[in-house]
């Protein structure tokens, strides 16, 4: 057994660092001079606990160990009891490896192996590991997931056996889209407001003299001088934010894997096996809509959420073309297929949902027609925000009445729903941990019924198909039941032979 | 909803357990809300506590007769069917549930049995998936032990990741 890289405890005292940097902040420069009961002691316990924290750290690095097997890993750890544990390879739904500063630094960069079989996380982090060793476990894994068994999948075609193809590379024309997409330049509003107050003495004239003609014309030219620039100045740090963030995004696939590289400065990879993709996911919130863009997510039982960047990394690039996405889905995933013509929800559908009372407005009403709260001096502000709320709700409904759209086919399922925000989900029936028909007594004066599907991922995750005329929701469980049996002949015949 | 299917019913003394439950949960909340009352009157509380233990009072007159109801109801809806591939059961006074799982996605299977089930010699049946748990309530002993042997078996014999 080999402990891992030493720069990990470094690694571990700058996260620590980074992490109680604000606690320190606030208690040694901030409210540095205070002599309050709660701030003094706060400040010796957070010493201590940075101490202590250093001295496990420490501790830690010297009682973890790992060793590589031909199909597991082996580790080891604790302090005062060891835990000794084995992952075999065939658990392990997706590959991380991401290089941020600190990394690059040392010329170093981290791998993850995510396993989360059956909904517990789990996983094996390298925090550092050298660039050769990670790319030594890296071709490990990938390859030992290869040789898995594939159930229910296409099987691989062994004829162009593992050719990795490249389906899509971020060019500057994508930046640009997606640095006005993504609104980051209307980040410096807030600075500008803030610095409004700075420039008004550099005024050329006093905003309180008589002339106001002449004080508007000339503040006029001068404002939008000032408006020009600072439009130019935040769609340049906009683009810059999201051309580091999203500049040089690379998806590629070879027959059983899928890539995705992305990161100028910090910069991440992810790989994860055709078969372990549980569902995909297409987003589109109001404003990707109008300019017909979209957001692709890969669903695995794998996190996908790294603990150092709030961007999910499982995230297909997050500003493609609706058509380029779909496109991607089905170079990336053939076994994915896009149902053009799918159901819309019956007229009856849109009164219900009409009808059901919604507890959000309700709660609210209630909170805010007992304490009204004054808002901005205006005393019937609380029934203006109550009808606000109620319109607000309402329009979701209708909107998610109008975007709902279902389909099934041999085996996938397909889903369109949302209101505001929009989202296609596509699964497959065997990912499909179990199925809910369920009718209320409306429903049933209206022939309709709803559906809930679990789709494996961690957290599960429950998509509701509300409102379906009865016949669909019967003919829905029934593709469940005959895909499962379906699946089932094939693992027996494949145990057999 | 397609349900001919399942034809396998829990057992009849299910309403009874379920009432007596309900009786002996409602009795403590009564006293509870008694001595609420009692404590508002003595101590003179403010006016909103009044008001929201009356609210409370009627909800819990109105769940009292409900629940005094559903379970006879609810016992009636009770339908189940395990077979080789999957688990199904189907249930709800007024949302009907009609929920089928797998028997691949099933990962363990138990029995439980409280102090009243205890009394009418009843048994749940609780399943679990990655995500989720489903139970069948008030069987008879002898059906639910024999139905979790049944389940153990036939969601073994399928243990095959996706």
């Amino acid at each position: 057994m080999i402990k891992y890289h030493p720069l990990t405890i470094l690694y571990q005292i700058f996260q620590l660092i980074k992490n109680s940097l604000f606690l320190v902040i606030i208690l040694f420069v901030v409210r540095g001079s205070s002599d309050f009961w709660l701030l003094k002691y706060g400040r010796i316990a957070l010493i201590l606990f940075i101490i202590v924290r250093i001295v496990f750290i420490i501790i830690g690095w010297f009682t973890r160990k790992y060793e590589v097997k031909e199909h597991a890993f082996h580790i080891k750890e604790g302090i005062f009891s060891t835990v000794n544990s084995t992952i075999p390879f065939s658990k392990i739904q997706n590959v991380k490896r991401q290089t941020n500063f600190f990394h690059r630094l040392f010329g170093v960069t981290s791998v993850t192996f995510e396993t989360a079989m059956d909904g517990d996380d789990d996983a094996i982090v390298f925090q550092v590991v050298t660039k050769q060793q990670a790319a030594y476990l890296l071709s490990l894994v990938e390859a030992k997931k290869d040789q898995q068994e594939t159930v229910g999948e296409a099987e691989p075609n062994k004829e162009q056996a593992n050719k990795q193809v490249t389906h899509f590379r971020s060019s500057m024309k994508d930046v640009i889209r997606a640095s006005f997409t993504s609104l980051s330049f209307l980040a410096i509003i807030p600075i500008l407001f803030a610095f409004y107050d700075d420039i008004l003495p550099l005024l050329p004239f006093d905003p309180d003299y008589d002339g106001m003609f002449q004080s508007i014309v000339s503040n006029f030219w001068l404002m939008g001088f000032l408006i020009f620039a600072a439009v130019i100045i935040s769609v340049i740090i906009g683009m810059t934010r999201t051309f580091l963030r999203y500049g040089k995004f690379e998806i590629s696939s070879d027959d059983s894997q899928i890539f995705i590289k992305r990161g100028m400065i910090s910069t991440s990879y992810f790989s994860i096996k055709k078969s372990k993709v549980q569902a995909v996911e297409i987003t589109q919130s109001s404003l990707k809509r109008l300019f017909n863009m979209a957001e692709v997510k890969l669903i695995s039982t794998g996190k996908t959420k790294s603990d150092d960047n709030e961007q999910e990394i499982n995230s297909l690039y997050p500003f493609l073309p609706y058509n380029k996405a779909m496109e991607l889905i089905q170079e990336i995933l053939p076994d994915y297929e896009s149902i053009d013509n799918m159901e819309r929800l019956p007229k009856q559908a849109l009164w219900i949902k009409l009808l059901e009372p919604s507890w959000i407005w309700i709660i609210a009403t209630v909170a805010l027609a007992y304490f009204k709260p004054a808002f901005l001096s205006i005393e019937q502000a609380w029934w203006i925000m109550s009808s606000l709320l109620f319109i607000i709700v309402y329009m979701n409904r209708i909107l998610d009445f109008f975007h709902t759209q279902y389909a099934i086919n041999s085996n996938q399922f397909q889903l369109r729903k949302g209101g505001i925000t929009t989202m296609l989900i596509m699964t497959k029936a065997w990912k499909m941990v179990e199925v809910e028909v369920s009718q209320n007594r409306f429903q049933r004066k209206l022939d309709l019924a709803s559906v809930k599907t679990s789709i494996r991922a961690t957290p599960i995750r429950n998509e509701w198909l509300n409102h379906v005329p009865v016949i669909f929701a019967n003919h829905f469980s029934g593709w469940f039941q005959t895909s499962e049996q379906k699946l089932y002949k094939k693992i027996k015949k494949k145990e057999r032979g | 909803m397609n349900t001919e299917e399942l034809t396998e019913r829990i057992s009849p003394k299910a309403p009874k357990a379920w009432l007596l439950t309900e009786i002996i949960g409602d009795v403590v909340g009564v006293i509870i809300l008694i001595i609420l009352f009692y404590l508002d009157a003595y101590f003179g509380w403010a006016d909103w506590i009044g008001w929201i233990l009356i609210g409370i009072a009627i909800l819990s007159a109105v769940s009292i007769i409900y629940s005094s109801i559903e379970p006879k109801y609810l016992y009636k809806s009770w339908r189940y069917r395990v077979d080789e591939e999957f688990f199904q059961c189907k249930y709800g006074v007024w949302r009907e549930k009609w929920i089928t799982v797998p028997m691949s996605k099933i990962q363990s299977v138990s029995t439980e049995q409280g102090p009243i089930l205890r009394k009418y010699q009843l048994r749940t049946i609780k399943v679990e998936t990655m995500g989720s748990s489903h139970a069948i309530p008030a069987l008879d002993e002898e059906v639910a032990l024999r139905l979790r042997e049944e389940i153990a078996e036939y969601a073994k014999l399928k243990e095959v990741e996706v």
